[in-house]
């Protein structure tokens, strides 16, 4: 019988060539592990651009909203123009006085397309007109829009033209949307002395003057007294 | 005290003992094949296959069924001499021994085997035959024209030379019956009817389909192989038996062992 110790090495090593493969595939394993964790930061940063890129989408989109928003405003804000326009080329060629707002800043609509449109709108001419449809078609306007400007302007408009429940009706609704413009205050004020409503109007004048201390409200309110 | 494993080890000795033969269906197919083939009209039959399929053995087992039944002679082993084969040869034709200092007229030979045409049917079974010269082939051939004498030979197919393209066969060889390794199963049948020839019921047993696969691929179904290898494994058995008994499970042989004999045996290497 020969001595089965060597033959016992010779399989210990023929184990280890066999299972060769096995270990080389778990050593392979293990590598793409522990370069899969030490890169884990790196994951945790792609996975955060990924999410910040999301995040990002998420503000364009909602930038784009804004900006829609904000083309919506100033589509609106064009449309009124070429309303007014539109209104201007009616007027002008029927030679009826043309009494829908217009920019102050000669005919240039392009320009409003910007930054300043805001600005621009607040200072609106305000010219009569006979046209009644013009007057509905801002008011339909303003009831999908809120526009401020369009509310003043048609209650402007309806004071000067003596149509003062009107007035009335629209200074109110602007006081609405902004109770610190004055001017809307003011057609309030005005309207109501005009429909009789003298006491009712100082009270509300002396009431504003209180909390505002606005000259031009006290000049107004002289004025109401000293023409009482 | 006799290891239970030293009966079984001694089961797969390599030999062409009619004892040890294991009838399988692939066996008692080429037995039935050689046994028609002899039968017919032809003139030389050869036997071949690779080294350990079972050639010898089938050619000693047709000799042992068939040696009352016919005049059979089997040359299991190959003359050193052309002379001590054709004295072989003498003896077995004329049934007297040659004279000595005598040497065989192959001439004379020749028509002495003419004049016994029909009147008798003899059959030579030359074992080994691939180590017989071409000078002996060729004198084989004449004699098997004379149609008195048939001669089945048994070649090794070897890697190198297809031995059915040497001239001296390709002409006059009528059959040729090819032995193949065993299939799987019956390596499996081999191996327990061999142990259960000798009743080693238990160790049989031991044995498992997964060890028996494993000794499948290492002898790719070689019979001598097959031998060697369980050889190999009963001794590694019997060692641990005798001497760390804590190694060996009575219950079944393990992959270890018959591995280690592969080793040993050099089917594997490290």
């Amino acid at each position: 019988m020969y001595d089965i110790r060597p033959l016992e090495e010779e399989w210990k090593k023929y184990q280890l060539k066999k299972r060769k493969p096995i270990y080389w595939g778990i050593s392979l394993l293990a590598l793409f592990i522990f370069v899969a964790i030490m890169n884990f930061p790196n994951l945790n940063h792609y996975i955060n651009k990924i999410n910040n890129k999301s995040i990002i989408h998420i503000k364009d989109d909602k930038s784009n909203l804004l900006k829609n928003d904000a083309l919506l405003r100033l589509e609106i804000e064009d449309s009124k123009s070429n309303n007014i326009v539109d209104e201007i080329n009616i007027n002008t060629s029927s030679g009826v006085l043309v009494d829908i707002p217009i920019l102050n800043i000669g005919d240039n609509v392009n320009s409003k397309v910007n930054s300043d449109t805001i600005v621009n709108k607040i200072h609106l001419n305000i010219i009569e007109t006979s046209s009644v449809k013009a007057y509905e078609d801002v008011e339909k306007r303003f009831i999908q829009s809120q526009d401020i400007d369009d509310a003043l302007f048609l209650a402007k408009s309806y004071y000067k033209k003596h149509n003062y429940t009107k007035a009335e009706y629209w200074a109110y609704e602007v006081n609405k949307l902004d109770a610190n413009l004055e001017e809307s205050l003011f057609i309030f004020v005005q309207a109501k002395v005009k429909l009789g409503h003298l006491s009712e109007s100082i009270a509300i004048l002396k009431n504003y003057i209180r909390k505002s201390n606005s000259e031009e409200a006290k000049k107004l309110l002289n004025k109401i007294e000293n023409n009482k | 005290m006799k290891s239970r494993y030293e009966t079984a080890k001694n089961v797969f000795i390599d030999s062409i003992d009619i004892d040890d033969y294991i009838e399988l269906n692939s066996s008692v197919t080429a037995y039935q094949q050689l046994q028609h083939s002899m039968e017919k009209p032809l003139k030389m039959i050869l036997l071949f296959g690779r080294p350990g399929t079972g050639k010898s053995i089938l050619l000693n087992r047709i000799y042992e069924k068939l040696k009352y039944q016919k005049e059979i002679h089997y040359f299991d082993t190959p003359a050193p001499t052309e002379k001590e084969f054709f004295q072989k040869l003498f003896k077995v034709l004329t049934q007297q021994n040659l004279p000595k200092n005598t040497e065989v007229n192959f001439s004379a030979l020749i028509d002495f085997c003419k004049n016994l045409r029909d009147k008798r049917e003899i059959v030579i079974l030359l074992d080994e035959a691939q180590m017989y010269s071409a000078e002996i082939m060729e004198k084989i051939r004449l004699l098997s024209d004379t149609r008195a004498v048939k001669f089945v030979v048994s070649l090794h197919k070897t890697e190198d030379e297809d031995l059915i393209a040497k001239e001296h066969f390709k002409s006059r060889i009528w059959e040729i019956i090819e032995l193949k390794n065993a299939i799987k199963e019956d390596q499996e049948a081999y191996i327990h009817k061999k142990l259960l020839k000798k009743n080693l019921f238990e160790i049989a047993n031991s044995i498992k389909s997964k060890e028996m696969k494993l000794i499948y691929k290492f002898t790719k179904g070689n019979y001598r192989e097959c031998n060697k290898l369980m050889f190999t494994i009963f001794e590694i058995c019997e060692f641990y038996d005798k001497n760390e008994p804590n190694k060996i499970n009575y219950s079944y042989i393990p992959k270890k062992i018959v591995e280690m004999s592969a080793l040993k045996l050099g089917y594997i290497n490290v």
